[in-house]
């Protein structure tokens, strides 16, 4: 750590400025319950951690990768007591990504992915380009075009650090808990796009995470369809690995 | 004749095995062996999960106690023939236990009837 964790600031105050203050949201902000725990789960994900048996403070894992620095103090003794929660400063802007992020990914394990120093975004950016601009509107989406294609044009290659992304939402961030699309825009899309129907359950397999569903559905598409081709290699390859590691592991045992 | 100590002393420094490496460290191995309960948790928990979620580090630092505590069988007695125990009663200590104890003490515990 670079200097004293007592001068970050209170990560609720760094919410409210970036909700708020950035976004538009109505203060106060406790009255987006679904938001905030939506954005909380994210949170937990970009910065994970554990705690001792019986204690309140969390200690950083040692284990996962740390992408948002946190750090945790009780606000008073006794096991019911809560963390007043500080972020590093430096890590403010990771965090405005991270949420424009789980708004159009829609899975805190995804955006953990995309915001890895070394991710490789161009697949999942040409997913969602293939999905969100050849549509014709866009806006019942709550999704503002322009914005949307400076997002995706940028996700590849910005310094996720040092750049915020464009937010790509009308209004507020309907896909986090909030609207009708209730989590995942891609899955909702992927649903509703007529030409790409064929791979439909594959990819929807695939981006919820469940490679085993995806295998299975990979190995019965026909298709002609370029993009399509690409995912389903990506897909028996990586079930491969995974199969390859799990029969590892029973072999240890 | 100083010239000559000073020739002994560059061999001794040369000869010098550094102490501060990562694979002699009791932290690392209360991480590693946390690290293999995570991998086999999830291996339990959903088919795939493990190899999704695991990176080269993770499972390269699971192997290094796996293989550790396998090393320590084939030299010292045990009280368990099973490297999975011996990771068990590692991974229950708390990081923070490492700056009390030594790489060769761990072992010897993780083996204690």
């Amino acid at each position: 750590m670079s200097y004293n964790s007592h001068d970050w600031p209170e990560l609720s105050r760094v919410y409210e400025d970036l909700l708020c203050g950035a976004i538009g949201l109505s203060k106060p902000l406790n009255q987006h319950g679904k938001l905030l725990n939506s954005l909380n789960t994210l949170v937990s994900a970009l910065s994970p951690s554990t705690k001792n048996k019986g204690e309140v403070e969390r200690y950083p894992s040692k284990t996962k990768p740390i992408i948002v620095q946190l750090d945790w103090a009780p606000l008073s003794w006794g096991a019911d007591s809560r963390n007043r929660v500080l972020i590093n400063p430096d890590h403010v802007t990771l965090l405005w990504n991270g949420i424009m992020l789980q708004g159009v990914f829609g899975e805190p394990k995804l955006v953990v992915e995309l915001m890895l120093p070394k991710a490789d975004r161009k697949p999942f950016v040409e997913w969602a380009k293939q999905l969100f601009l050849d549509r014709q509107s866009l806006a019942g989406l709550g999704l503002l075009r322009q914005e949307l294609i400076s997002f995706l044009e940028k996700l590849p290659v910005v310094d996720l650090q040092k750049e915020r992304l464009p937010n790509p939402f009308a209004d507020t961030l309907p896909q986090m808990g909030l609207g009708h699309l209730n989590g995942n825009v891609l899955k909702a899309l992927a649903t509703q796009t007529a030409a790409l129907s064929l791979g439909d359950s594959m990819m929807t397999h695939y981006l919820a995470g469940n490679v085993e569903k995806a295998y299975e559905a990979a190995t019965q598409v026909q298709t002609d369809n370029a993009l399509l081709l690409r995912y389903r290699e990506l897909i028996l390859r990586e079930y491969q690995r995974a199969k390859e590691f799990d029969d590892l592991l029973d072999s240890f045992r | 004749m100083k010239y000559a100590r000073l020739l002994t002393l560059c061999i001794l420094g040369l000869t010098q095995v550094p102490t501060a490496n990562a694979a002699n460290d009791p932290e690392t191995l209360i991480t590693a062996c946390k690290e293999v309960i995570d991998i086999y948790a999830s291996r339990d928990e959903q088919r795939f999960l493990a190899g999704l979620t695991t990176g080269p580090s993770e499972a390269w630092r699971a192997g290094y106690c796996v293989g550790v505590a396998n090393e320590y069988r084939r030299h010292y007695e045990c009280g368990t023939n099973n490297w999975y125990e011996q990771a068990e009663r590692i991974a229950e200590l708390p990081v923070s236990f490492a700056s009390r104890t030594s790489v060769e003490e761990l072992l010897e515990m993780s083996c204690e009837l």
